[in-house]
């Protein structure tokens, strides 16, 4: 577990509300976006807010770096996307994690391998780390 | 305000978006454990849609450490909800918001109260964390 360090790092959260659409065609919720500075993801898990509905649901959900590479990534299936509250962990790829200061992050989800929800909602909580910066006026 | 301080603590937002409407006790983040310490200077929702409930929706939502030390509380009522931007305060009880590395904060809904039939809000939890090895 990290120790406090005077010169170290800060975690920050980036929280985004995504809504589950039904049908099975590809969606963005977050397309492209680019602080501007440098940040290495360490984790990402969801929380249920609506329970989730459709016979055999399931939906690949990523983070990306730029277009098409996967920094993080689950597979939800109706039996995760229920009760509310209930996390779902993403996997890390710690190798693809690190943001530099023009690189993109988009939230996804790609048709193949879907099979449509009828309903549900989650939260998404990505924790990222980054080192103090100049503020750049 | 806070003054700037080179080694000080930092202000990070957590940000959920909460349904109004579920009933009985209900839990909308279990155990988030992120792994690193924080103590809560405030929580406070934030009306996205406008409840209903014939006036008299009543519910009881917490920010808690662990399954029951409760860290912040609020009674949600109609009348503090029924005008989108409306802000709901927390109480928050600074000797519990201290949270460990290995602490679990979970946000929920408490049993009892009478039941929205509409209404979403954003919910905003302010904690301080320090700067931190990797």
């Amino acid at each position: 577990m990290p120790r406090k360090s005077p010169f170290g790092v800060v975690r920050v959260e980036k929280n985004v509300y995504i809504p589950i659409p039904s049908g099975t065609s590809a969606v963005e919720w977050v397309t492209d976006w680019t602080p501007g500075y440098g940040f290495t993801i360490e984790s990402v898990t969801g929380y249920i807010t609506t329970a989730g509905t459709g016979t055999n649901a399931a939906r690949v959900i990523r983070v990306l770096k730029g277009t098409a590479t996967v920094v993080a990534t689950v597979t939800l299936l109706l039996a995760d996307a229920t009760p509310t509250g209930k996390a779902i962990p993403f996997t890390v790829t710690a190798a693809n994690a690190t943001y530099l200061d023009a690189d993109v992050l988009t939230v996804d989800s790609p048709s193949a391998g879907a099979t449509s929800f009828t309903a549900g909602a989650f939260n998404l909580t990505i924790v990222y780390r980054q080192n103090p910066q100049r503020v750049s006026l | 305000m806070p003054r700037g301080v080179a080694v000080g603590g930092v202000r990070v937002e957590k940000n959920l978006y909460i349904p109004l409407t579920h009933t009985g006790a209900v839990e909308f983040v279990t155990d988030w454990t992120p792994g690193y310490g924080f103590t809560i200077e405030s929580v406070t929702g934030y009306v996205a849609i406008a409840s209903t409930s014939s006036g008299s929706g009543s519910r009881t939502c917490r920010v808690l450490k662990g399954a029951s030390t409760v860290v912040a509380t609020s009674t949600i009522t109609s009348d503090g909800t029924d005008t989108v931007g409306e802000a709901i305060t927390f109480t928050v009880t600074d000797a519990n918001a201290t949270f460990k590395d290995t602490d679990k904060l979970t946000v929920d809904f408490a049993t009892g109260g009478t039941d929205f039939t509409a209404g979403y809000m954003n919910l905003v939890i302010v904690y301080r964390e320090y700067k931190q090895s990797r």
